[in-house]
């Protein structure tokens, strides 16, 4: 047969346009193919697209790149996408997941900012505005994983097929999370994507969009079906599982976490929000609800599920957080927001149609040199469109997934004026509109009023609130520094 | 040496079974084999009576391999090894090539073979793209019957193959 007569560099890079799945049927074919199809060169690849953050020259914890990609096979979209983002109570949550190549370890932490800067000064340019000073640390919260995959804890699930009507892909994952605080349960799940008929029908609904995630003021290529309650757990199973490797949606998750009580009750700060009453209240609930629910698949399934919480998390398009010459401020943020502390968002700067200089009203002056000319140009399409702050993390004013502020336009028609006073000297100044809303985010409260955008630099943005009268600053995150371990 | 050597000018090839064809330098040049030899030796020499050999190609297969060079004689040629693993990853091919890959699987086989010989990078790429989609979705049986493979596994290792494969099972 022509294939296996050809020569063996010529079947390498043939294979090599294949995914890990046809790898693996390959090397089912035959003595001859089996010897190219196991070849790490052809394995590293396939894990080192993943994990863009670091360099896999390793097999790590496994004997070989093969071993490896399987091990964590169904997770590999994780530490490819790196940043998610839940719909946690209003606040939400931001994780970033890392892979760890020395330990083979896919992991993920809570990003979280604080401000030691409290001070704050008057504006130059206006007396009764007062500028709050910002200078944000952001770090992972690395002594508490939410989510951990070492390469050995699924090798010890006793194997798909040995049990009846058990799939892969519908299954819950439990984690073995190192900092386990006592009776604390974490399964992982993969979702499947709502339909766009379905989801168009959950944006109708509005906010909160019939706990469909992400809200669909992120962009996102598909949405799922969250759930805030444990009474809404049950009606989740089995019809929004994926249970074939297409249905599987590679840009969100969820993780089911509880407590369980074995025997005496456990001491109250573990208790939730809810307190003890709370406690009791769920505990209840779910004495109730346990068998309606049916066995969710996991470790120890026989205490009684306390605070049960199912949480969902999406990412983002890796091209909306990518800063470009023509639209430098996309990025992921963290922003002040006063007492409810830093938050993070995405600056979403949505592309706008190609246009000619003449389209964008400039003409080269005779004067101009080349490098004036050229920096009008740019000018010209760097000030252009629209630009939005959207809440990845929120607080209960405005939650996570909503507009935190809009600039409709950067060019012409949103400048107010380039300011002139001390602190913004040469600072582009646009019209923008602030998001408000009563605390709960309760429906027809919400409102945009008039803010301005300070467009201090690719780095720094501020905001000036104008009815509160005060400016506050929002900074670029670099997330790429935080994801080698 | 500095001669001029206009796209139009001719270069003859002959196959490994006597077929001369004329053929534009600028096409030809597509083969970073030849465009090299060319270089080398100036073309002068070149002629219908003194042909360059292309030994190993029959000629449907260097007419085949002209054609492609043809259609593609001014393509930008491209930064060598610029791209990443994400771009060798993706199988598309634009239709004309996906047409003109529209062959037997003998005379698929053989295209691989004559533009790796002939340095032809992007038709290699095409043709091993080609065979990858062949690959693609089938069970290992499906791949057999595709390529005339037989399955020299015994019951033993089929069984552990099986096993090891189990992670990669759609279900």
């Amino acid at each position: 047969p022509p294939l296996l007569a050809t020569p063996p560099e010529i079947i390498d890079t043939i294979l090599s346009h294949l995914s890990a799945y046809d790898l693996a049927s390959v090397s089912a074919t035959c003595h001859a193919l089996r010897q190219h199809a196991l070849s790490d060169l052809l394995w590293q690849p396939l894990v080192q697209q993943n994990v863009p953050a670091v360099q896999v020259t390793s097999t790590g914890a496994c004997k070989s790149y093969r071993e490896l990609y399987a091990a964590h096979d169904r997770l590999w979209f994780l530490p490819k996408y790196k940043i998610w983002f839940c719909d946690r109570d209003l606040t939400g949550k931001l994780i970033l997941v890392r892979y760890d190549p020395r330990r083979s370890c896919i992991e993920g932490y809570q990003l979280v900012a604080v401000s030691n800067q409290s001070t704050f000064e008057h504006w130059s340019a206006d007396h009764d505005v007062i500028i709050h000073g910002f200078e944000p640390v952001v770090r992972l919260h690395l002594d508490k994983p939410v989510l951990q995959f070492r390469v050995r804890d699924r090798q010890e699930d006793g194997g798909f097929s040995s049990r009846p009507g058990a799939n892969r892909f519908a299954d819950e994952m439990p984690m073995v999370l190192d900092e386990r605080l006592g009776g604390m349960f974490s399964n992982f799940m993969l979702t499947k994507p709502l339909s766009s008929e379905e989801a168009d029908q959950r944006v109708e609904l509005g906010y909160p969009y019939g706990n469909m995630w992400p809200s669909p003021v992120i962009p996102a290529n598909h949405y799922v079906s969250g759930a805030q309650t444990p009474r809404s757990l049950a009606s989740l199973t089995p019809r929004d599982r994926p249970r074939t490797r297409s249905q599987v949606s590679d840009q969100t998750f969820c993780i089911r976490q509880w407590m369980e009580l074995t025997g005496t009750p456990g001491p109250l700060r573990f208790m939730g929000q809810g307190g003890l009453a709370g406690a009791l209240q769920a505990l209840v609930e779910e004495i109730v609800e346990e068998e309606a629910a049916g066995a969710g698949a996991g470790a120890g399934g026989l205490g009684v599920h306390i605070g049960e919480e199912l949480i969902t998390y999406s990412t983002l398009d890796p091209a909306l957080y990518t800063p470009t010459r023509e639209k430098p401020w996309r990025g992921i943020w963290v922003g002040d927001y006063s007492a409810h502390g830093c938050e993070f968002l995405l600056i979403h700067q949505p592309d706008d149609p190609p246009a000619t200089d003449a389209e964008l009203g400039i003409f080269r002056d005779e004067n101009d040199s080349d490098e004036e000319w050229e920096q009008k140009r740019l000018d010209a399409r760097v000030y252009r469109g629209r630009l939005e702050g959207i809440k990845l993390t929120g607080d209960p004013n405005i939650p996570r997934g909503e507009y935190t502020f809009v600039a409709n336009d950067l060019g012409p028609d949103g400048y107010v004026r380039t300011a002139t006073d001390t602190q913004f000297s040469g600072a582009r100044i646009v019209k923008s509109e602030g998001h408000i809303a009563a605390t709960g985010f309760l429906r027809a409260t919400d409102k945009y009023i008039e803010s301005q955008l300070i467009l201090i630099s690719p780095n720094k943005l501020a905001q000036h609130w104008v009815g509160f009268g005060h400016i506050s600053f929002l900074e670029r995150v670099n997330i790429d520094q935080l994801l080698v371990p | 040496m500095a001669e001029a050597k206009p796209a139009s000018q001719k270069i003859w090839l002959v196959s490994n079974d006597n077929a001369t064809m004329e053929v534009d330098r600028a096409v030809v040049e597509r083969s970073m084999l030849l465009k090299n030899m060319l270089e080398d030796l100036g073309g002068a020499d070149v002629s219908p009576e003194n042909p360059i050999p292309i030994p190993n190609v029959n000629e449907a297969v260097l007419r085949k391999v002209v054609e492609w060079c043809e259609h593609h004689r001014n393509d930008p040629v491209a930064a060598p090894d610029d791209e990443s693993d994400a771009r060798k990853k993706t199988t598309d091919i634009e239709e004309w090539d996906q047409k003109f890959m529209q062959v037997d699987q003998e005379m698929l086989f053989e295209i691989i073979l004559a533009s790796n010989f002939l340095d032809i990078k992007p038709l290699l790429d095409v043709g091993c793209k080609t065979v990858a989609n062949m690959i693609k979705g089938k069970s290992p049986e499906e791949i057999r019957k595709t390529f005339n493979i037989t399955n020299d596994f015994s019951a033993e290792e089929e069984e552990q193959i099986r096993r090891e494969n189990e992670w990669a099972e759609d279900r």
